[in-house]
């Protein structure tokens, strides 16, 4: 008897649901709004206190204004908000004048009474470098400040005059700008602050509700989550078309596809590599917009290990395995070689000899192929000294800030990377095969880490299959950090997020960073150079290297030295590099890839049918 | 004369009567050969034939099983991302998974039915209320979560999770014994059996135990699928065996990750633990059911 | 029938206490705590909990309470429906199992109970989505509301707020976002309630009143309703506690796997991000309420049981 009852009422539900069935698909074409999924989790609203990552960018770029920004020809630095007016006192004083009429935006605590001034800036910066300010945080808690010791260069910031703010450093130097300019160095409301501080809130409250100045408020905020924002009315520069604006992301990877296809993502950012395979077959409907950042995999190894303390041990290990096959099995042949974005052949790049002629033999003959290859009348072997500056990355802090200049060979001398001989290949096999080898890797909830775990499962299957023993070990973010740090892996599996010059620059550098470890936080990227080695040669090469252009034929010359004395040290070996880049539905055009990887909103718009007319 | 067949029948051995009434029903006697099966090929082949699950052979990736069209009978299921060989995966993943599944539940049997068994004997009402509830703590804590915090503590390997896993079924199995050993004990021939001076312990051993065998062995088959589904759930979230170890959980979660280009390396294991979970059901159900029907006809 | 309450409520206080000593433990682990002052610490921190008070997480610094008041109300309402459907329908497919017993209908809810208890919910959550998210496009992949609508919080429940707000299209969207979670949580406690109720009836149709009934002329939609029903309650109720256990453990899974913004998701994110605060504090709540269901289905389960022992004689 029920039956009659439930059994009609069953099926109009299910025609109810199946009513609206294709409308899934093509939901999300609604003219005013615009979904990002991205694969980093959302802890803050407060790009300062993201890693550089594309959610932080896009945060900035949505919510905030930054002081100065980057030409995305050029790379160099240029004006936002502020505007460079002078430089004294050689490099050491920086003064910026302070764009006038900047609203900023209100939300149910705190209304603005005034617009943006010199204070606000000033305010911004403080809470980074001074103690005293009552939003002060330690220096892991900015983790975008990971690789410029900036932190510790600055003195002061303070407002001269209303609209017109003064840096004040203790070295020289010309990284400032390009610390104001990256995403991650937004602008306050000290207003805000102070709101907080009277109204008793928890200080965390200014990360939490974002008060910015730029062209979208935030609404609705569930941490780790998704985050609502609507289109600012008061924004000083182009009103974006879009009216609401949603950043979410999702706990698993592979979800990222799937909102695509079912229309609940439009844009999706850095999908995995079996992803792109399949999203390569896939016709139409999908735009691939690059970002202008590198996701790159390194080994690193432990030169403090006596097994690992040669270069031709770390070689050896380095060639027993293939990087073709690890691209093809881990990255679905769609990862780059990072040798090649210094001009290097990945198959040849560890240079080590082949075939069983004697060593005397190949020596000289190898001094011919040199001399006619390069056509120089005086080839010269390369000699650097090992540094007798050689700092222990594992003990102390480098006390100090700047290292002296030595001598750069000259042009006219080349260099030649060491070929290692078929003798010294065979003896620092047998070394290694007496030790197990213990490969680290790290998990967090980054995509990128599925990734390290088939690179140590495809490592740990070439290296016993040559003969050597090995294990993997896994350890979640902050464990592993301290691991890192006290030297106590072997070989470790890590990735740089990065743009392609300093992709390896950070991996091998002498410079400290100035990482102590809170007790608990995460996603920090291990930036940085635990390896153990570092060479004051190499390193004012890279420091002259900033102030060349890329194409010229001195910064070539400098290139090809540094990578020689990277072959025959070998302290990192790097991999493989995945181009980020975002997978946009093909009637959304209009966005603009930031600097450091995020998207920028604000010529957005969504096509539809009707505009073809 | 006599019956022969009567007598024949009549001297027919426990054993014997069991099977007959197993018999009875077909799907048990499926859930018992699809079980022998599985346990054959899961624990007793590899002895013989030499499965290599570990060996990476990138120029094999990613094969599908061998009856599609570029399979390759050398590869009867076909390959992973590796190129490993993933019937061997399948198989010693399974061993893996079922091994340590079965040792947590056993142990946590036989902790679980002491306790729940000393908690209904003893007299005193507060050692009777301790032993009973003394983990219901655990109940309370959703087995996941469990795992989730003892691998916070110990880290993340397969005898862990197996150890989080059995120490979440344990509530149950006290549970469960307790009341099966009550309603023993509120049966006429047990009040008659203490009355007549039988100790506790001997009591225990032989009345109580095997008549609340049937709950036992149900209840054991109930915690083994269990604990192989949750040994795998915790694989799945990556807590459990690490790679390259294979484990059902995360042959299940790479095999996800990688759907979009070969589907059956998801499919598969999926399958693989329906079939071995419903095996044990069956063969589970088959044994309370003899063993309700050989009480039953008894009395 | 009193002391019977005293004794569960002494049991719930000792069972507390014990909790709270347990996550004082790992209080001590995670964090930084001064030897020498641990019984003062120890009654701070068990006053926190007990008070409600549970401070900021040590992640992002904003109060737990209010991460709560978001994360819990989805998993409840997830909960409560699957609940009720898997109730609904296992009782359903079990009654009318156990009365056909010997016929094809009997054997198509067996295997059902035999396949549903088997599935591991993981798995069976991303064929679905598989399914019909990708191949026949009917349902959304993630979460329990498209982002691009705003749903006032009358009162926390999404559910309940959808429907005071009256816009259909926001009314079809929640309910298809909720089909899927629903469907692969539900199917395992389903299952399981199909195979109590159909071994219930089958021992229960043994008894000569059902025969008697039968021989009556009485419909067996009605043997099924008036008496069948009424006394397999008992054997369900002594099983709901860990049935509901189990599905609260699935339901994490399913959290994760569809995203919906519930505890499943806040509680892994936060193991995670090693958000100590939050694991203690999630532990602490989830753990009292299921002390709670605990207790009171224990004295459900003896009410009814001792209820039907008075109605049968």
């Amino acid at each position: 008897m029920r039956i009659f009852v439930f059994l009609p009422l069953l099926v109009l539900l299910g025609m109810s649901l199946l009513a609206g069935a294709e409308a899934s698909a093509s939901e999300g074409i609604n003219r005013d709004s615009l979904i990002y999924c991205s694969e980093r989790n959302i802890s803050h609203m407060n790009p300062q206190r993201h890693p550089i990552s594309s959610m932080a960018s896009s945060i900035s770029f949505a919510v905030y204004d930054r002081l100065l920004s980057i030409d995305p020809q050029t790379k160099a630095t240029r004006s936002a908000v502020g505007t460079l007016e002078r430089i004294y006192h050689n490099d050491t004083i920086y003064v910026f004048d302070i764009a006038k009429n900047i609203s900023f935006h209100s939300n149910e605590f705190f209304t603005p009474t005034r617009k943006l001034n010199a204070e606000d800036v000033v305010f911004s910066f403080d809470r980074i470098i001074n103690k005293d300010n009552p939003f002060y945080r330690p220096l892991e808690d900015f983790p975008y400040i990971s690789h410029m010791d900036i932190v510790n260069n600055l003195i002061s910031v303070r407002a001269v005059g209303p609209y017109k703010v003064e840096f004040r450093l203790k070295q020289p130097t010309n990284l400032l700008q390009s610390f104001l300019a990256t995403d991650n160095s937004v602008i306050l409301s000290k207003e805000y602050a102070d709101t907080i501080l009277k109204k008793n809130l928890p200080k965390e409250t200014i990360d939490h509700y974002a008060i910015g100045t730029g062209p979208y408020t935030q609404y609705n905020f569930l941490r780790g989550r998704y985050v609502k924002l609507k289109r600012f009315p008061e924004y000083h520069g182009h009103r974006p078309e879009i009216r609401n604006l949603i950043l979410t992301n999702s706990y698993r990877a592979n979800k990222l596809l799937y909102k695509m296809f079912t229309g609940e993502c439009h844009i999706i950012s850095n999908p995995t590599a079996s992803q792109m395979s399949f999203l390569q077959k896939v016709p139409k409907d999908f735009n691939l917009i690059r970002k202008n950042t590198l996701n790159g995999t390194f080994i690193i190894y432990n030169t403090k290990k006596p097994y690992l303390s040669t270069g031709a041990l770390r070689r050896t290990l380095s060639s027993m395995f293939s990087l073709e096959d690890l691209n093809r099995s881990v990255f679905f042949d769609q990862g780059h070689y990072i040798v090649e974005l210094f001009d290097e052949d990945p198959s040849n790049f560890l240079k080590i000899q082949k075939g069983n002629a004697s060593a005397s033999d190949r020596t000289t003959s190898e001094k011919d192929v040199e001399r006619e290859l390069l056509r120089e009348a005086d080839v010269k072997p390369l000699t650097y000294e090992k540094s007798d500056k050689f700092v222990n990355m594992f003990n102390e802090d480098i006390p100090d800030y700047a290292i002296p200049k030595k001598d750069l060979p000259e042009p006219g001398h080349d260099l030649f990377a060491h070929e290692l001989s078929r003798q010294e290949y065979i003896e620092a096999y047998e070394t290694l095969k007496q030790q197990e080898l213990e490969i680290t890797i790290f998990q967090s909830n980054v995509i990128s880490n599925t990734a390290h775990s088939k690179i140590a499962q495809f490592l740990k299957s070439n290296f016993e299959k040559k003969g050597l023993r090995a294990r993997i070990k896994t350890y979640r973010t902050n464990q592993g950090q301290n691991r890192i740090k006290k030297g106590l892996f072997d070989l470790a599996i890590v990735n740089v997020y990065s743009d392609s010059e300093s992709l390896i620059y950070q991996m091998i550098s002498c410079r400290q960073n100035n990482r102590r470890r809170s007790s608990l936080s995460s996603n920090i990227s291990y930036t940085g150079n635990y390896t153990g080695w570092c060479n004051d040669t190499v390193e004012n090469m890279y420091e002259d290297l900033s102030y060349l252009d890329k194409n010229d034929p001195d910064a070539i010359r400098l290139q090809k030295y540094i990578m020689n004395i990277l072959v025959n040290e070998m302290p990192v070996y790097p991999l493989i590099y995945n181009l980020n880049l975002f997978v946009a539905m093909e009637y959304v055009e209009g966005l603009e890839p930031t600097p450091y990887g995020g998207v920028s909103f604000i010529n957005a718009r969504i096509k539809h049918e009707g505009d073809k007319k | 004369m006599f019956d022969l067949n009567r007598e024949a029948r009549e001297i027919q051995s426990d054993k014997d009567i069991a099977w007959e009434i197993y018999k009875k029903s077909t799907t048990d006697m499926i859930g018992l050969y699809t079980l022998i099966l599985c346990i054959c090929v899961i624990f007793i082949l590899p002895i013989w034939v030499n499965f290599d699950p570990l060996t990476q052979n990138v120029a094999e990736r990613l094969l599908p099983p061998s009856w599609s069209d570029r399979g390759n009978l050398h590869h009867f299921l076909g390959t992973d991302e590796f190129g490993r060989d993933f019937l061997s995966r399948l198989l010693i993943g399974a061993q893996n998974t079922t091994k340590y599944a079965f040792l947590a539940c056993f142990s946590s049997l036989i902790i679980g039915t002491s306790l729940g068994l000393m908690s209904a004997m003893s007299r005193s009402r507060t050692r009777k209320g301790v032993l009973h509830h003394i983990f219901d703590i655990l109940f309370s804590i959703p087995s996941i979560l469990i795992a989730f915090i003892t691998i916070g503590i110990l880290g993340a390997s397969l005898p862990h999770a197996a150890l989080a896993i059995g120490v979440s079924l344990l509530p149950r199995f006290i549970h469960e014994s307790y009341c099966a050993a009550k309603k023993e004990l509120e049966k006429e021939y047990v009040r008659a059996e203490i009355s007549d001076g039988s100790s506790r312990l001997h009591l225990t051993f032989t009345t109580i135990l095997p008549n609340i065998l049937s709950t036992i062995i149900s209840n054991m088959s109930q915690g083994i699928s269990i604990a192989i589904i949750d040994i795998a759930a915790v694989g799945y979230l990556g807590f459990g065996a690490q790679p390259p170890t294979p484990e059902l959980g995360n042959m299940l979660a790479s095999g996800i990750d990688i759907i979009y280009v070969s589907t059956s390396k998801a499919i598969i294991p999926g399958v693989a633990m329906i079939v071995l979970i419903a095996s044990i059901q069956l063969v589970g159900h088959g044994i309370c059911r003899v063993l309700n029907t050989g009480v039953a006809d008894a009395a | 029938m009193i002391d019977f309450l005293i004794k569960k409520l002494e049991l719930f206080f000792i069972t507390l206490f014990i909790l709270t000593l347990i996550l004082f433990w790992a209080h001590i682990r995670l964090g930084d705590v001064e030897i020498n002052k641990i019984v003062p610490e120890y009654i701070h921190y068990a006053g926190n909990l007990v008070t409600l008070n549970f401070g900021n997480s040590t992640e992002s610094g904003m109060p737990i309470i209010e991460e709560m008041k978001l994360f819990f109300p989805p998993t409840i309402e997830l909960l409560l429906l699957s609940l009720a459907v898997s109730f609904c329908v296992g009782i359903f497919l079990g009654i009318v199992g156990g009365l056909n017993h010997h016929s094809v209908v009997d054997k198509f809810v067996y295997g059902f109970c035999l396949l549903g208890s088997s599935v591991p919910v993981y798995w069976s959550a991303q064929i679905f989505i598989l399914l019909f998210c990708i191949y026949i496009k009917i349902f959304p992949t993630t979460g329990n509301i498209s982002m691009l609508y705003d749903v006032p919080r009358y009162s926390g429940f999404l559910v309940i707020d959808v429907f005071i707000q009256g816009n259909n299209e926001i009314i079809i969207d929640m309910l298809k976002h909720l089909a899927l979670p629903l469907i692969s949580l539900s199917l395992v406690p389903c299952a399981t309630f199909a195979r109590i109720t159909r071994r219930s009836t089958i021992n229960l149709t043994q008894n000569y009143f059902i025969k008697a009934a039968y021989c009556r002329g009485e419909s067996r939609f009605d043997i099924g309703v008036h008496h069948v029903l009424r006394n397999i309650l008992p054997d369900i109720v002594q099983k709901l506690n860990i049935i509901i256990c189990n599905l609260y453990s699935s339901c994490i899974l399913v959290e994760v796997i569809f995203d919906w913004p519930g505890t499943g998701l806040w509680i892994t994110q936060s193991i995670n991000n090693s958000d100590g605060r939050i694991i203690e504090t999630t532990t602490f709540v989830l753990g009292t309420s299921f002390l709670l269901l605990n207790i009171t289905l224990d004295i459900l389960s003896t009410l009814v049981i001792n209820r039907t022992r008075l109605t049968h004689g």
